[in-house]
């Protein structure tokens, strides 16, 4: 009868799987840690790039939130002063110096207020017609009294945190005010 | 997220800030105005001024007590009723000149997230009265 014999390995090829076992799972055991290690140097980075890329977004937009508020600031407290002039120059329309005192005066704004060479007045009759101050508007044939008008302005320099386009680096501001 | 919190959250609390400090150079302006306009005595009585911290002390004539009046009243259509004004005349001075001053303690809304406050807000204007 024929019988299958069982042949039993010999005893160095046991140990030697087992070592091929444990060297196999040593290899994946590496690896994993090898991938975790990369995925966490990975993971640090993306945050670093994001941090790189978001940052001077961030800034730049509360810089320009701080400059337009201080342009906003500005340019109310400009248009104020002129208007303290207007109402100065109501009373004394000829006197450029004074008009300019009362303007620097008022409100003691920084940087120093920057005055045209003049506060030009200008004319016109009663249909709104432009004409010379020196005219009358009755001798010229228009419908009378003239109309005269003086207009106060300030310039004031500007300087943003950061140079936006658009954003000036002088503000103006002028009120027109009716003298008769 | 809470970066987020806090950038819209100060942008809210500063805006308000501007808008409240603008609306007082407003009023002061236009008080200072007003005081201008009648240097010789106001055209109405008008109900004596309580004066304002951290600004001249208040006069007690006619046209000052009006000029305060009528920053209050510009100050109340702009529904920010509570900031105090103050009008002194100097008669010392030539010309006599009117201060105007208003003055308000700022506080945030969310003091805990923007823990920057009470700020002290002052707008003053000095006009020659002639």
């Amino acid at each position: 009868m024929w019988q299958r014999r069982h042949r039993e390995p010999p005893d160095h090829c046991h140990r030697r799987a087992r070592r091929m076992n444990l060297l196999f799972r040593l290899r994946a055991e590496v690896a994993c840690r090898i991938r975790a290690f990369s995925s966490r140097i990975g993971c640090v980075g993306s945050v670093a790039t994001e941090f790189a890329l978001v940052v001077p977004t961030v800034l730049l937009i509360a810089a320009g939130t701080a400059d337009l508020g201080m342009l906003a600031t500005r340019s109310a407290g400009l248009a104020a002063t002129t208007r303290i002039g207007a109402e100065y120059a109501r009373s004394r329309p000829g006197d450029q110096n004074a008009i300019q005192n009362s303007m620097r005066s008022a409100m003691n704004v920084a940087p120093a207020l920057l005055f045209p060479a003049s506060f030009a007045q200008s004319c016109e009759c009663d249909d709104g017609t432009p004409i010379p101050c020196a005219q009358s508007c009755a001798t010229a044939g228009r419908p009378a009294p003239n109309r005269v008008f003086i207009k106060v302005g300030a310039n004031q320099a500007f300087s943003p945190f950061v140079p936006w386009t658009g954003i000036p680096e002088t503000l103006s501001a002028s009120t027109e005010l009716r003298l008769q | 997220m809470s970066v987020l919190l806090l950038t819209v959250v100060g942008t809210a609390e500063f805006a308000r800030l501007l808008w409240t400090y603008n609306t007082m150079v407003l009023a002061v302006e236009q008080a200072a105005r007003y005081a201008m306009r009648y240097p010789h005595g106001a055209p109405q009585s008008c109900a004596a001024q309580a004066g304002a911290a951290e600004c001249p002390a208040a006069s007690n004539t006619p046209l000052a007590n009006c000029s305060a009046s009528y920053a209050q009243q510009a100050l109340s259509a702009y529904q920010l009723p509570n900031i105090s004004v103050s009008v002194a005349e100097d008669t010392t001075s030539f010309p006599t000149t009117a201060t105007v001053c208003a003055s308000y303690s700022f506080d945030f809304i969310a003091p805990r997230v923007l823990p920057l406050g009470p700020l002290n807000l002052i707008s003053r204007v000095t006009v020659p009265l002639i």
